[in-house]
């Protein structure tokens, strides 16, 4: 009866939660959600060998996001210069809205996780999802960073590399366009059995926790009146 | 045929690299933007023909009061589609079964966006934000769930057929 029901509205509800955390995350916890990423993007941004002085990321007082990306390369055929010119590092900014699709993913991952009943298992499930989403939005991040900054060097060339710039809006379009809003769904996926239960055989998450019950009981001596 | 999850997944990854890379090469451009133009004018159309007004202009779609959407590569539902493509071509079914998924899941994808294109024009005439939020990220979520549905009911009925 429970599992008939959790099954009856597993969709709906899946739609209605989304509505639900992504106005949560719209009209409450933008800016909030825009400084955590900023505070766990700091992890692989550190592993970059900026000088030490500079910071890879940096959030201004106007909320604009600045890049700076380590590249070392020699363009020869520089369109600013005859001599060849040494880069190395690429610095750009990006409005707060640029980077705000790596912050959405935590709560479309929420909305999608907490579809399934509440329990001790499944919040661990929850906050293992969580942190993988944190890593992959983070490393998301430094992806569109390491593009568009590879990407400004590569059209500093005379005549680019028409491979490189196919490689490079490939990635873009994959960590840009593909990763902030597939990302949560293969996440839930990978951390909720209970969601691959229901999507590829239709049982309910909560259907295996009723027959325990079911036959537990079955064991039980029959008493005859 | 018995799910291989690690078989899955890598067919998945591959299938999809391959499908976005010919998406971003240069000789399916035409295919692409003619694509998306036939969208916007076939959602002009059905405005119209529904009594609301709205003028397609090449990749624009215009009401009246000058307020225009234009559909841009990500706005036309194709990445989604190649991610549900991806999952049906790598999940273990008969030919016929993933060419009835891969026809039908396209529809399913397209029908929504569809929908989502339409109700984008009047959304963005109504308010600013609520269309960024809609546009941006609450119909790219429920797209994607679309695909998740659909492919859910796909494979239980690919394995009920069996």
């Amino acid at each position: 009866m429970l599992a008939a029901s959790f099954n009856r509205f597993f969709w709906p509800r899946a739609a209605a939660l989304q509505f639900l955390l992504l106005g949560l995350w719209w009209f409450v916890l933008y800016q909030p959600s825009l400084a955590l990423l900023h505070l766990t993007a700091q992890i692989p941004f550190g592993l970059l060998p900026a000088r030490p002085d500079e910071n890879s990321l940096e959030v201004d007082s106007a909320g604009e996001w600045k890049f700076i990306i380590p590249i070392h390369d020699v363009v020869r055929d520089s369109t600013q210069s005859n001599a060849p010119v040494n880069v190395h590092a690429s610095d750009f900014s990006a409005p707060a809205q640029n980077v705000a699709p790596f912050a959405t993913a935590w709560f479309v991952y929420l909305g999608l996780a907490l579809n399934a009943p509440l329990s001790r298992a499944n919040l661990r499930r929850i906050l293992l999802g969580l942190a993988i989403q944190t890593a992959v939005s983070s490393v998301a991040l430094l992806g569109y960073a390491e593009i568009n900054a590879r990407g400004i060097v590569a059209n500093m060339h005379r005549s680019p590399d028409a491979l490189s710039l196919w490689l490079l809006k490939l990635a873009y379009h994959i960590d840009y366009l593909v990763v902030p809003y597939a990302g949560p769904f293969l996440v839930l996926l990978a951390t909720h059995p209970g969601w691959r239960t229901f999507l590829t055989k239709g049982e309910s998450p909560v259907e295996p926790k009723v027959e325990k019950a079911q036959s537990r009981d079955s064991r039980k001596p029959r008493r005859h009146k | 045929m018995r799910l291989r999850p690690g078989r899955f997944v890598m067919l998945f990854a591959v299938a999809a690299l391959l499908q976005f890379g010919i998406l971003l090469a240069p000789w399916t451009r035409p295919a692409i933007d003619g694509f998306s133009w036939s969208l916007v004018h076939a959602s002009a159309a059905m405005i119209n023909f529904l009594g609301g007004h709205a003028h397609a202009q090449n990749m624009i779609m215009r009401a009246p009061s000058g307020f225009g959407i234009e559909m841009k590569d990500g706005c036309n539902g194709v990445n989604v589609m190649i991610l549900l493509w991806s999952a049906v071509l790598a999940f273990p079914a008969s030919r016929l079964a993933k060419m009835i998924g891969l026809v039908l899941g396209g529809i399913a994808i397209h029908g929504l966006n569809f929908f989502r294109f339409v109700s984008l024009f009047y959304l963005g005439q109504f308010s600013t934000s609520w269309f960024e939020f809609a546009h941006l990220y609450l119909w790219e979520t429920l797209i994607m769930l679309d695909a998740l549905i659909f492919f859910g009911v796909w494979v239980r009925r690919s394995h009920a057929g069996r």
